[in-house]
């Protein structure tokens, strides 16, 4: 018997402003616990939600993104439970009529294109933080009150790749859009994992198993890798009826996943529409503008890049990984560096560096402007492509300008003719066998010759010149 | 008409909900689900009460105008703001482990 698996995604995401969803404290990451806390974060009486604009037009902007419709009024409601991390003893949230619904988009999974569709976007608070120890559990409220944007697809996902590609793909967005950092170092972005495993062929699901709070793309991928190999295990050996709807979670230490609750138990939410937020309505021409400033999207600079710059599918696919790449390629085009160049550039020697020290394009001392002036004199002839590269590490070990260390290491190309000639006739001279062997048809010699020249000039020859005059030499 | 309350119910919901209870609060909570019932059954009884929409909001007024993101404020005070905890620590509030 052949297994699907069947995956359905929920993305939470902290989203960028400067102040939380319905309070006027910072929206920002502070080690210090219970320092950007107002008294509406914690619930205390007679304080009332204050909807904050930013959040809502960062909401829609990823509606937009995601080809969702768009309600005309937005409502909120409360969903109760009674929990620690809840100061109000229930969270803001949407369910009557949330910020998107019934999306669409398609993600790149290998050479492929897969369709995802998304059943709803809702805008929420974050919760209160808990840490918990043997016996006790201390409450932080920083994160209290946080705009929290959760996206739910559909169950139409069928491979742990294409849930990581589909995350990776959505965390872009988030980028390119500036709708959130979406750091998952800050613990910006948690997602919960739905996986079934269905026969191929058949149209009924299996039974679903929720794995909450799975705080990195690469746990997303390990939860579902376990939780197929869990559930495929119990399938084989007849014992499918202990695969049960159920919520549980990843173990990091352990690599697994591991049960939480029942969901034949789970809290009934009893949710109600809020009547402390009035309904809003949300004006056309205000959709007009915020459509307006919404970027180029990944896939979009992907094709533009294939199409107008003719890079490869692969360059291309490198540059627009993150929207920071894909500044800095735009940049670098912007003060002329020619589009080939700078992706080559950017995806061999700028990748292999940032990768081995784990930086990031943006912390990066190479500026496309010092990019441009590596490459100019390159193109010029000034250096060879050896140099290019040696400089290029130069600049990054000194941290000073290329124009600078090219003087300072006494880099310039030596292209003048009557020094090469000089140079040539006396290699030439202290090879007259290797010339003999080269006249008599060992043509391969030729390379030897300038390889002399080479060592001799320590590189620096321009290797063009050289061989223009050994040819005319060797004749 | 709603569901019966019954003294399994009130000990079953207080198990999942992780409650320690004794006989005396479940015979009081009885008491008091049984009182309530009836009022939601009064209201139950009302012709079709199922089609009416639920009002939360009084007026059929729509809120435009939000709140602009352009600055924010301090935190509250940690004194003023945890005063009421009655378990403090390290400016975190202590609570009960409520988890596995």
């Amino acid at each position: 018997m052949a297994l699907k698996v069947v995956i359905g995604l929920e993305m939470h995401c902290e989203l960028k402003t400067v102040s939380k969803v319905f309070s006027k404290s910072k929206n920002e990451y502070n080690d210090l616990p219970n320092s950007v806390v107002s008294p509406v974060d914690m619930a205390f009486p007679g304080t009332m939600p204050l909807l904050n604009k930013e959040a809502v037009k960062n909401s829609i902007k990823m509606a937009m993104c995601l080809n969702c419709a768009i309600p005309e009024i937005l409502i909120f409601d409360r969903k109760n439970y009674f929990y620690p991390d809840l100061s109000k003893g229930y969270q803001i949230t949407q369910n009557t009529s949330p910020i998107g619904v019934n999306g669409k988009i398609e993600v790149e999974v290998g050479d492929a294109l897969i369709p995802i569709t998304i059943h709803d976007i809702h805008l929420e608070e974050d919760t209160a933080s808990l840490d918990h120890y043997f016996d006790y559990s201390l409450i932080d409220y920083n994160r209290a009150g946080v705009p929290l944007l959760e996206i739910v697809t559909d169950p139409c996902i069928y491979s742990p790749d294409a849930a990581v590609a589909f995350l990776e793909h959505l965390r872009n967005i988030y980028k390119y859009t500036g709708a959130s950092d979406a750091d998952t170092k800050k613990g910006q972005i948690r997602c919960d994992v739905n996986v079934s495993l269905m026969e191929e062929g058949s149209t009924t699901l299996g039974t679903k198993v929720e794995v909450k709070n799975v705080n990195s793309f690469s746990n997303v991928h390990a939860a579902i890798l376990y939780e197929i190999d869990r559930q495929t295990r119990l399938i084989k050996a007849g014992r499918q009826d202990e695969i049960i709807q159920e919520t549980r979670r990843w173990d990091d230490e352990t690599s697994t996943t591991v049960r939480m609750r029942e969901k034949v138990e789970s809290v009934d939410y009893k949710y109600y529409i809020d009547p402390n937020i009035p309904k809003i309505k949300i004006e056309k021409e205000w959709l007009d503008e915020i459509k307006a400033e919404i970027p180029m999207l990944p896939l979009m600079r992907k094709k533009s890049y294939i199409d107008q710059y003719n890079l490869s599918n692969y360059d291309a696919g490198v540059i627009i990984k993150t929207k920071e790449n894909s500044d800095y390629f735009e940049e670098c085009l912007e003060i002329g560096i020619n589009p080939k160049e700078a992706a080559n550039w950017i995806t061999s020697q700028i990748m292999g560096y940032l990768n081995k020290y784990n930086l990031e394009i943006n912390e990066f001392y190479l500026t496309p402007k010092r990019l441009f002036e590596i490459l100019e004199p390159l193109n010029k002839g000034k250096i060879s492509s050896k140099q290019a590269k040696e400089l290029f590490f130069k600049v990054l070990e000194d941290e000073e300008e290329p124009e600078v260390l090219i003087k300072k290491y006494n880099m310039e190309q030596l292209d003048n003719d009557d020094e090469l000639t000089q140079i040539i006739n006396k290699i030439l001279e202290n090879n007259k066998t290797q010339v003999e062997e080269y006249k008599d048809g060992k043509t391969n010699m030729f390379d030897y010759f300038v390889g002399q020249v080479m060592k001799e000039t320590k590189g620096k020859a321009n290797p063009v010149k050289v061989k223009e005059i050994l040819l005319n030499r060797l004749i | 008409m709603t569901k019966e309350f019954t003294k399994e119910t009130i000990n079953e919901l207080a198990s999942t909900l992780l409650f320690a209870i004794n006989d005396d609060e479940v015979d009081f909570l009885l008491e008091e689900l049984e009182f309530l019932k009836s009022k939601m059954d009064a209201i139950s009884n009302i012709e079709n009460i199922q089609s009416v929409e639920v009002q939360t909001h009084p007026f059929d007024l729509y809120e435009t105008a939000l709140r602009e993101d352009d600055n924010s404020e301090e935190g509250t005070a940690i004194d003023l703001l945890l005063a009421n905890a009655k378990n403090i620590q390290n400016r975190e509030i202590e609570v009960p482990k409520v988890v596995g």
